[in-house]
């Protein structure tokens, strides 16, 4: 865009001049005060406009697992044992504060405390809690960092999942992947920057929607593209039957002179995008097919994923599908993987769920190591919220439920400069409040921000009369994160 | 009296004072009612500095004033001049009796001073536009620049001035550093010798160099050794910032909580300039502080210095294209990223033009491409190279060897490739390698646990191992069909993606095993229900059953209408999503083709017109997906007649109940009617109380309704 408003300058007029000019001299002073290092080294640097990273980065791309319905943080991550001690005492009132319920469990009488029906055992070389629904994750676990004191604002999914991917409740900003794109721009001008897979687990599910990955107000070629979970991702990629790439070639000269000479006369930047996308979608016709054949994948490839992988859909198959795509360059892979809302049945419903989870997450983390390109890819995998240590319903012996939890609730980073192999953060022994080392979800941006060399207070866009950030005025780097 | 005569005497006594002082500086003592003048010293001065180069401006302009004007303002700012200029020297002569001031610094700055406020105050006696008057307002200038200059060194510090610009000399730490060099003397220069330095001895005390820290100030030795409660430095340090005593000052940087933790284990330690890190138990305090400041100080390092030229910002430009990314990640680094993408698209120019930044790649991406062994020799060229990804390239290995003249390279990535344990010593001469990624080659997991073996540095790393991996199961088979609600004769089609698999499947609702006919063809679909279907193949779990309902199309009602309302939320498409020859997921239960019912029963009429068909059954789709509280309909009424006001009750079915959750399934009860009524009316009741195993228990339930059959 920055362009176009250059080339738009080229017809100022006078008054126009002369009100830009003393801005102008203006900027030049201050950008050279600005300017690090002027004097300092003699050598060019670069403009440091968007494009670059505000410091080296660790990260060159995200894959975000998204774990939608909000997995229980006292079935994967934030061992209680105490919560099994204690099976059907009330949660003491002293614990709960003032935390407000939701409208399932407000008119509920009593609030039984739950253990974890499933063993937790320690893994890796630091001992990283992991309970036995995610042993794949766990033969990982000196690859990943455990976050055990994640806490958000919102109770409720709708909200609280807009929080976690835009840093509002509201939901009219741009989505993370949407910032990124805008910040660093693509690395493979063949394809968007930003990718968004869906699946559903066999759980119980909540919705997503595209607000989820909008460009809020910016523009909107940073905006998720959403890939289709059929046998073709991408649809209306394939020639026309009876035209082939040569055809295709020449009828998109001969559009491209046309649209020249309309772009001449009439001198509107949109027939220039318009001329880049069919160039892009060009190119994309030969781009997306090497990408999207997953038929070549070797047979042990499947093995590490699961036969899943082979099903357009799938978790799995969108694990895979998203390493193709962070391997070839797009800069943010967003996965929503529904199904993790175990209000009841938690027993019955939470080992199906992690089965299909926990193996092709694992395998994406072992897949990209192998490559090389773990050290450069942040992985997260998470959900938007927690669950209550009480029990919702019903408390049986044998099954329970639990309720929506924003105090604290657990994810896990891997790859992409974090501190591998380590747990991040303490809760109480009800595993309710946090004791040591909170992590907001804006601490969390930040923190993604940082890893990818960009400052979470300079990324930023004006609009309506204020700059918007990720964490718009919120938000810590967490160091303690970071290796 | 004249203004002119009384500054003239005031400024006589002071520069008598100012000479008295310095002949008899040294056997002085200051009165402390003095100090607080010297200490305005530095506000003061100030003054002389502006003065005179307000003079010395007038001098320059004064073509341009009116001769009167002129001589009574440069009269006006000489005499100003003057007296701030000799007072100025005075009030510095007060402030270097206090002490805490030595060295070379203030021997200069003493004299310049000194000899400036003569020459300012000589200038009283020489006449304007003499030539002498001239040089002294010149060397008054230089002068009052020089004594200002090493003034500010004493209160600011040795280079203060040029510190900004000046390359920084980095520190090297690591675990055989000492402690007292690798973490100590930093904090120590970043917060003490500002005021504890050779020019400026603040209570005798400099902290420069170990040596002189040992020495002490004017009350003795600063620490002692092993003991940091006694040492007066730790002492001083953790006083109330309010006391006079607390360091550093009031109004300075102040140590942070690590630092002061840092030096009081230091202290602890034995305060000595010899103990390393590497000589610390892990489980010291002091070993997790300092490793975590060194780890920091490496981190800062993360902006990596190279000392190769920047790559201009049009060569950049010009080596991006669609398929080839050229980034300069940091503004204020030149290191390159280079990543081309599309094995397709690629030429051997996107490769060779790369040679115009072969100093400045740092980082390398070819994954997928089709380079071969014959290329390597032109990647060697890139002498800065310090990633290098060579992924499902073409390559066999045989010319790794020329990537020893990368003499930074650490990582190399060849999964995926043709390269064998051949490469073992090419390799080995690739002094800087840190790690090799041998995943998927013909180098075994095995032999790349040998070969690792041999490298003392190198990690190779052959990934994945599936030979130990517990068998898998396979993903179910798949079906073709995307519709649920098929014509009668449509052939079904399943398929599975991974090759050589074997699916059996069964029709009758029985579950299907390996003696269950084998899908070889697709099947026609004449009554089929319940397709049920499994895949099987050497090496893997047998799959879960894939099973799946179909409904083949039956009559179709002219009109259907909905008699009860559906819930606000719920209500699909209206009356029509029962006819749409649509089948829904239960998953999806807010999706238009489910219509949803809580507080009253479903019920709907459908119109078959004058000349009905005969129906010999009526099926109704609905779902169940329990976590949601959407249940079987606990009682399904069947009415008909030949107007809507007077149908008859045909058949009623009290459904099963469910004693336990299930999982989420599309189903339809079937309804035997054989009649050729014009209109039927269908009732499905929702539960009204969840049973005592539900999480909602007592609760009422829902029923949601996708579509109608009749045959």
């Amino acid at each position: 865009m920055e362009k176009e408003f250059l080339e738009s300058r080229l017809n100022v007029n006078r008054r126009h001049f002369l009100g830009k000019v003393g801005l102008g001299l203006g900027g030049a002073a201050l950008g050279s005060l600005m300017m690090p290092d002027l004097f300092g080294s003699s050598k060019v640097t670069g403009d440091p406009t968007l494009g670059f990273h505000h410091f080296a980065p660790k990260a060159k791309r995200v894959i975000y697992l998204f774990q939608n319905g909000a997995p229980s943080q006292l079935e994967s991550f934030n061992y209680k044992p105490m919560l099994n001690k204690r099976f059907g005492e009330e949660l003491p009132p002293s614990i709960r504060g003032d935390q407000r319920l939701t409208g399932m469990t407000a008119n509920q009488s009593k609030f039984p405390l739950v253990g974890s029906k499933f063993e937790f055992k320690q893994y890796g070389k630091n001992g990283t809690w992991i309970s036995e629904l995610f042993p794949n994750i766990a033969k990982v676990a000196d690859d990943i960092c455990v976050i055990n004191t994640m806490h958000t604002e919102a109770i409720n999914h709708d909200p609280a999942l807009t929080f976690m991917q835009t840093g509002a409740q509201v939901g009219n900003r741009p989505s993370m992947g949407a910032w990124l794109s805008y910040g660093l721009g693509s690395e493979n001008n063949n394809l968007p920057a930003f990718c968004v897979l869906l699946s559903r687990g066999k759980g119980n599910g909540q919705g997503v929607y595209s607000k989820l990955w909008t460009n809020g107000f910016l523009d909107s070629v940073h905006q998720g593209v959403q890939f289709s979970s059929s046998e073709d991702p991408i649809l209306y990629l394939n020639n026309p039957e009876g035209a082939d790439m040569n055809t295709r070639r020449t009828m998109l000269d001969k559009l491209e002179k046309l649209n020249s000479m309309n772009f001449s006369e009439f001198g509107d930047p949109e027939i220039k995008t318009k001329i880049s996308q069919y160039e892009m979608a060009y190119r994309m016709q030969t781009a997306v097919p090497e990408i999207t054949d997953i038929t070549k994948e070797p047979e042990h490839i499947v093995k590490l994923y699961g036969s899943d992988c082979l099903v357009p859909g799938t978790y799995a198959a969108n694990c895979l599908l998203a390493r193709k795509l962070s391997e070839s360059g797009v800069r943010f892979v967003q996965l929503y993987h529904q199904g993790w809302d175990q209000h009841g049945n938690l027993v019955g419903e939470m080992p199906g769920q992690a089965l299909e989870a926990d193996r092709a997450s694992a395998a994406l983390i072992t897949d990209l190591k192998q490559r090389g390109l773990l050290d450069e890819t942040l992985v997260v995998w998470g959900g938007e919220f927690g669950r209550t240590n009480y029990c919702q319903g019903p408390l049986t012996a044998a099954n329970y439920g639990r309720d929506h939890h924003p105090r604290s609730y657990s994810i896990f980073m891997a790859g992409g400069g974090v501190k591998a192999g380590t747990t991040y953060g303490e809760t109480d022994e009800f595993g309710y409040n946090i004791t040591k080392d909170p992590v907001h979800v804006h601490d969390l941006h930040a923190t993604m921000l940082h890893l990818l060399g960009m400052d979470h207070e300079k990324l930023n866009f004006k609009h309506l009369g204020r700059r918007y950030r990720l964490t718009d005025v919120h938000g810590k780097v967490i160091k303690g994160l970071i290796a | 009296m004249d203004w002119k005569k009384i500054i003239n005497n005031t400024v006589l006594v002071l520069q008598s004072m100012i000479l008295f002082m310095l002949i008899f500086e040294s056997f002085l003592e200051v009165p402390t009612f003095l100090q607080p003048l010297g200490r305005m010293h530095p506000l003061i001065l100030h003054f002389p500095i502006v003065l005179i180069v307000l003079l010395f401006l007038l001098e320059l302009g004064k073509n341009h004033i009116e001769e009167k004007s002129f001589q009574k303002l440069r009269e006006i700012t000489l005499y100003a001049t003057v007296f701030t200029t000799s007072i100025t020297a005075l009030f510095g002569f007060f402030l270097a009796a206090e002490g805490g001031y030595s060295g070379n610094t203030l021997l200069i700055h003493k004299w310049t001073g000194v000899l400036l406020s003569f020459i300012v105050y000589g200038l009283i006696f020489v006449k304007s536009g003499e030539k002498t008057f001239t040089y002294a307002l010149y060397s008054s200038v230089l002068l009052v620049i020089g004594a200002g200059h090493f003034g500010a060194t004493l209160t600011h510090g040795e280079g203060f001035l040029l510190e900004p610009i000046m390359p920084k000399s980095t520190l090297i730490v690591n675990q055989n550093t000492p402690v007292y060099t690798a973490i100590i003397e930093p904090i120590l220069d970043a917060k003490c010798t500002s005021c504890h330095n050779p020019s400026k001895k603040k209570g005798d005390l400099d902290m420069s160099s170990f040596e002189l820290l040992m020495a002490g100030g004017k009350n003795g030795p600063i620490l002692v050794h092993g003991d940091a409660k006694e040492s007066s430095l730790m002492k001083r340090i953790v006083l109330p910032l309010e006391h006079d005593d607390h360091m550093p000052p009031d109004g300075k940087p102040q140590l942070t909580d690590q630092e002061f933790s840092l030096i009081k284990g230091w202290i602890e330690m034995s305060g000595d300039n010899v103990f390393t890190l590497a000589s610390l138990s892990t489980n010291d305090t002091l070993y997790q502080f300092a490793q975590a400041r060194i780890d920091a100080l490496n981190n800062n390092d993360a902006d990596k210095t190279y000392d190769f030229d920047y790559a201009s910002a049009s060569t950049i430009e010009s080596l991006n294209n669609s398929y080839r990314t050229v980034k300069q990640p940091v503004a204020t680094s030149p290191a390159l990223d280079v990543s081309v993408f599309v094995r397709q698209a690629f030429i051997p120019e996107y490769l060779s033009e790369l040679s115009k930044v072969d100093e400045q790649i740092v980082s390398l991406n070819l994954s997928y491409l089709p380079i071969t062994d014959k290329d390597i020799e032109f990647i060697a060229s890139f002498p800065n190279l310090e990633k290098l990804l060579l992924n499902y390239t073409d390559i066999t290995g045989a010319t790794l060897d020329k990537l020893s003249n990368c003499s930074n390279l650490k990582e190399l990535s060849l999964a995926g490739t043709k390269v064998s344990t051949d490469i073992s010593g090419a390799l080995s001469s690739i002094k800087s390698l840190q790690i090799v990624r041998v995943w998927d080659t013909e180098i075994t997991p095995d032999e790349a646990k040998e070969m690792q073996a041999d490298f003392e540095i190198a990690i190779i790393d052959g990934g994945f191992d599936p030979r130990n991996a517990v068998p898998l199961k396979l993903s179910p088979p798949m079906i073709m069909n995307d519709e649920r609600v098929l014509k009668k004769g449509t052939l079904v089609e399943l398929t599975h993606k991974l090759p050589e698999t074997k699916i059996y499947y069964t029709i009758d609702g029985s579950d299907p095993d390996s003696t269950s006919a084998l899908y070889d063809k697709p099947l026609v679909v004449e009554e089929i229900d319940k397709l049920k279907a499994i895949a099987a193949k050497d090496n893997w779990e047998t799959s879960t059953i894939f099973q799946t309902k179909f409904f083949i199309d039956g009559f179709t009602p002219k009109s259907v209408k909905l008699t009860k309302p559906a819930d606000q939320k719920y209500k699909g498409s209206g009356s029509k999503t029962l006819i749409d020859k649509k089948k829904g997921t239960i998953s999806a239960f807010s999706a238009p083709t489910w219509i949803g019912y809580q507080k009253n029963e479903f019920e709907a009429i459908a119109d078959f017109g004058s000349n009905p068909p005969k129906i010999n059954k009526i099926v109704i789709g609905y779902g169940v997906n329990m976590p949601s509280y959407i249940m079987e309909p606990v009682k399904v009424e069947v009415y008909g007649g030949s107007n809507p006001s007077t149908m008859k009750l045909i058949k009623r079915v009290n459904p099963r109940k469910p004693t336990m959750y299930e999982a989420n399934r599309e189903d339809g009860f079937t309804i035997e009617v054989n009649t050729n009524h014009q209109y039927y009316k269908v009732v499905a009741y929702p539960e009204t109380n969840l049973p005592e195993w539900h999480q909602g228990k007592g609760e009422p339930g829902w029923v949601f309704i996708d579509e109608l059959f009749f045959y």
